[in-house]
């Protein structure tokens, strides 16, 4: 069973003062081992969505495999980043919130809808340093004039690294490994020199992941970049080098993977 | 007077390498400098940026955000009220508070719960109007049930 977590948001609030207001109502904190403030919660009975402080945005709800993400992506003060995929934003609030509100991220994703609920996360949680685009992804890729020193591509998957019973086909699995490719071959047109992409998805599907990150360093000639104490993270290297897999049984599963050319 | 000039006077709040971008019925939204300088710069338009500060009434005032006060709230040194338990409840569900300041004062007011912020107020004649956006946070509303 999956344990629920929350990520402190350090741009509002001091790490110690919130736990002591969570801990005073009841929840039980136990602290993720690769993130200083993010937290699993036991709810003992309670709704842990339901508190002020969650739609305040003094904290937010976000599964401890995502947090991952942007720790990986290394986000620093002085960076300019693009989150390619960026809604719904419990990855776009904590990069802000790791870059303390200053540098720049650029957020995009692709719908009104997702747009929307983007927004709203990044108001709520008090983000100053993001502009928000609404582009197809390829073509937000082709068409930019800006170049970026760290982009993360948590690209449209299968999902199948959340939801357990998720029925797929052949074909909607061909349809998104081909996105996924023009994504990440794309990407590197708006790096920087001496940038790096990091790509995600939750998703256990080879076909999303090693085969993705395979077929990009044979045609596009990309090479991936060993992640430090990945073992720290709770992360298992995969079979193709470079590439790691989160399979802890109380989390949900991801596929990471840092590339450079 | 400029905005930021008008919340350093009244809020005791500087907004260092910030830029405060005016749009439209008096509201103003706020983003850092160098998110603002990658605006002039970026060739895709753009739907949205940086934070909804608040808004600049008549008379050099100026009223918070909610989620910009629950930002700023830490940093602001004047007209901060303090509310209780009973008050917060009356406040997140809308209604004006009854609460003795000071005769002469007259002006809006960031609230207070512990550590938290929420929004603003106007204070006159011992009373604090409320501004909280309650329809925002309709489903939120049984919140106090789950205590």
């Amino acid at each position: 069973m999956k344990k629920k977590a929350i990520r402190i948001n350090t741009l509002k609030i001091e790490i110690d003062k919130l736990i002591k207001n969570l801990e005073d109502k009841g929840y039980i904190l136990e602290k993720i081992n690769y993130c200083d403030y993010g937290f699993f919660v036991n709810e003992n009975g309670r709704n842990i969505a339901h508190e002020i402080e969650h739609w305040l945005g003094y904290f937010f709800i976000q599964d401890a495999s995502s947090m991952l993400i942007p720790i990986i992506l290394d986000a620093k003060k002085d960076d300019l980043i693009l989150d390619l995929c960026a809604a719904p934003g419990a990855k776009t609030t904590q990069i802000a919130q790791m870059m303390e509100n200053n540098g720049c991220i650029v957020a995009n994703d692709v719908r009104e809808d997702r747009i929307k609920a983007l927004s709203f996360n990044l108001e709520r949680c008090g983000v100053l340093n993001t502009i928000v685009t609404m582009l197809d992804g390829v073509k937000f890729l082709k068409k930019c004039n800006i170049k970026f020193n760290k982009i993360l591509l948590d690209v449209p998957c299968s999902g199948t690294g959340v939801y357990e019973d998720v029925k797929i086909t052949e074909n909607q699995i061909k349809r998104l490994t081909t996105l996924q490719k023009a994504l990440l071959k794309n990407s590197f047109n708006c790096l920087d020199k001496d940038g790096y992409v990091v790509y995600s998805t939750c998703s256990i599907l080879k076909e999303e992941n090693e085969d993705v990150i395979e077929y990009c360093i044979k045609k596009f000639g990309l090479e991936t970049v060993e992640i430090k104490n990945f073992e720290r993270y709770n992360l298992k290297e995969s079979f193709l080098e470079n590439t790691y897999r989160l399979e802890q049984p109380y989390q949900e599963k991801f596929f990471v993977c840092k590339l450079m050319k | 007077m400029q905005v930021d000039e008008i919340i350093e006077k009244k809020y005791g709040l500087g907004l260092k390498n910030t830029e405060i971008i005016k749009i439209k019925n008096e509201k103003v939204r706020i983003i850092n400098k160098a998110a603002s300088q990658l605006m002039s710069k970026i060739n895709f338009r753009i739907k949205f940026f940086g934070l909804y500060l608040g808004k600049i009434k008549r008379n050099r005032k100026f009223v918070f955000s909610l989620f910009a006060s629950t930002l700023f709230g830490k940093y602001i040194r004047k007209n901060i009220v303090e509310i209780n338990e009973d008050e917060l409840k009356s406040w997140i569900l809308g209604k004006d508070i009854e609460k003795q300041i000071n005769n002469s004062f007259e002006d809006f007011v960031v609230i207070k719960f512990k550590d938290y912020y929420l929004g603003s107020g106007y204070y006159k004649d011992g009373r604090i109007k409320n501004f909280f956006p309650t329809s925002k946070f309709k489903q939120y509303l049984n919140f106090f049930s789950h205590k």
